[in-house]
């Protein structure tokens, strides 16, 4: 695919686009302000999700365990009266904590087992905070009743206002994007596509591959732990059936229909399958609810049969950064 | 260089490789041949230890390698070609070749490097940037070796280079295999092709449902009435 402008262009742009349009346009729509949070939550998610299904290829199928665990513990500080910004790193090593352990047994699985087995760790995360009424007031969720998930405070004032999240939510995703890009650009990142490759190969290649795997695992938990911190100061209450197998799988679907281990692509994805369906729950009326998984259905039988590469699939480094002058 | 002694593998309860003990001296060239079945892949995976090894020692120079994981065995120097080339498919052949100099983390030596193998082997260069999964099979064990070279071996290990290649290219490969040996690299070679191999390696071993049935030089091999009847295909 050729571009008619060069990235950077169309990179400043876009992030320009992002940073002015509740001014010029639905800046007093609380709603649009709410969807667009939602889709930079997401982003961050499957961003995370990515580096290990799409760029190292370990199938989980049970993310949304460590968006829970970053929740949670942020919902846990923040009632205790932690600031925020110390409980963002304790949440992303939370979440890169349990991951490392969670990776010790089960990355030993290949293919359908380690799917398996991930999705299992998603329902235990799900089923232990329903249960643990004392730490996380099950069903019912946190905050319990008299207390309250502390405002955001940056620079002397306090976050209270969607679009004080929107501003934040975006500043989270750029970074997102670009400790994804990197990443991706970096010998370790090699290291992870080549294991998708060829496990076999990666290792005869003098690569530690169980360490690396692990490495990719901790940094998508990190991912998830973060989002998943930011949407509980956001939204203000976390529970249970939030973090259901079918959102596991959601994340899962975004990256698939958008292009796995393409960044743009799992962009693309996430706008599609979360923003859309939000657009035209307002457009339609609350009757189209019940039709979103008919659409959502449709959308995922039309890319497997027709772009079963995603929409922007993953071009495995572009040409420009090989050739003998560039060098 | 390469001391291989009462080696034996099992998959489950079924034996591999039964006791077999060898050697390579640096700058040698050495041969296994055999049947299908007969265990030389198993020998070569148990030094690179890919699979694990149930008795004996595998050491090289001074460390006992089958002890170590597979990805320190390949950054001592041990370097395996494997059988069916493994070239990463997604990934452009000039990324194939960074990824066999993983361990080398200059990356202005790398590159270095990549330049003298696309020299080697001029089609690797007019195809730097495509997809190694596109290439012709020829194609993808010229990179397949390229690559191993990448990693700087000591010794280097071919798994059933010819498999697969047509005529012409079995010759090219073998070509390339003496080119290497010639360079100062011990080699070990694993192959189904008797005549081939024999012609080019100083010594050779013959294994037999996993054990090793005969030790000689590959121009005796190649004289040896066992070795003509069962392997080359000539009645005597």
């Amino acid at each position: 695919m050729k571009l008619p402008i060069s990235k950077p262009y169309l990179m400043s742009g876009v992030l320009l686009l992002l940073l002015v349009w509740p001014f010029l346009w639905g800046g007093d729509n609380a709603y649009a302000l709410y969807i667009a949070c939602l889709i930079g939550i997401y982003t961050i998610l499957c961003l995370g999700l990515n580096i290990t299904i799409g760029y190292t290829g370990l199938l989980d199928l049970g993310f949304m365990a460590f968006y829970a665990i970053g929740a949670y513990t942020a919902a846990i500080l923040s009632i205790h009266g932690v600031s925020f910004w110390l409980t963002l790193p304790v949440c992303v090593l939370v979440g890169g904590g349990v991951r490392y352990l969670l990776g010790l047994p089960v990355l030993k699985l290949r293919g359908d087992y380690l799917a398996i087995v991930t999705l299992a760790f998603g329902e235990i995360v799900r089923l232990v905070a329903n249960n643990t009424v004392g730490l996380t007031n099950g069903p019912k969720g946190l905050p319990r009743v008299g207390e309250k998930i502390s405002e955001i405070r940056l620079f002397g004032w306090s976050l209270n206002d969607t679009i004080h999240f929107y501003y934040l939510i975006l500043a989270f995703v750029l970074l997102a994007v670009l400790v994804s890009h990197r990443l991706e650009h970096s010998r370790l990142g090699r290291a992870f596509v080549a294991i998708r490759e060829d496990e076999l190969a990666a290792e005869l290649s003098g690569i530690h591959v169980a360490r690396v795997k692990s490495v990719a695992f901790v940094i998508s938990g990190m991912f998830g732990a973060l989002a998943g911190a930011i949407y509980a100061h956001w939204i203000g209450f976390v529970s249970p059936e939030m973090f259901t197998f079918w959102e596991s799988v959601f994340l899962v679907a975004m990256i698939v229909v958008g292009g796995m281990g393409n960044i743009g692509g799992v962009v693309l994805g996430v706008i599609l399958l979360v923003g859309v369906p939000e657009i035209l729950r307002s457009t339609l009326g609350a009757k189209f609810v019940d039709y979103r998984m008919l659409v959502f259905g449709v959308v995922m039988v039309a890319v497997i049969i027709f772009r079963p590469q995603g929409l922007i699939p993953s071009k495995r480094r572009s040409l420009e950064l090989h050739t003998p002058e560039a060098e | 260089m390469l001391n291989i002694e009462n080696l034996s593998v099992a998959y489950g309860k079924i034996a591999a490789i039964k006791e077999v003990s060898l050697h390579l001296d640096a700058g040698e060239i050495v041969a296994i041949i055999g049947a299908n079945g007969a265990g030389k892949s198993t020998l070569i995976n148990a030094v690179s230890g890919v699979v694990p090894v149930q008795s004996g020692t595998v050491r090289f120079q001074d460390a006992e390698i089958h002890k170590m994981p597979a990805w320190k065995i390949a950054r001592q120097g041990v370097v395996q070609i494997p059988e069916g080339r493994k070239v990463f498919p997604k990934m452009t052949v000039r990324e194939n070749l960074e990824m066999g100099a993983y361990a080398e983390k200059n990356a202005a030596d790398t590159l270095r490097h990549a330049e003298e193998m696309e020299t080697m082997f001029p089609v690797l260069r007019e195809r730097r940037n495509q997809l190694a999964g596109t290439l012709s099979g020829g194609e993808q064990q010229m990179l397949a070796i390229a690559r191993g070279l990448m990693a700087r071996p000591k010794l280097l290990m071919f798994d059933e280079p010819s498999m697969g290649l047509s005529p012409v290219m079995v010759e090219k490969v073998f070509q390339i295999i003496r080119t290497i040996h010639q360079q100062g690299i011990t080699v070990l070679l694993v192959e189904q092709n008797a005549k081939k191999s024999l012609q080019i390696a100083e010594r050779a071993y013959v294994l037999e449902t996993g054990r090793i049935t005969l030790a000689d030089t590959g121009a005796n091999l190649l004289e040896n009435a066992l070795v003509k009847r069962a392997y080359l295909g000539i009645a005597s």
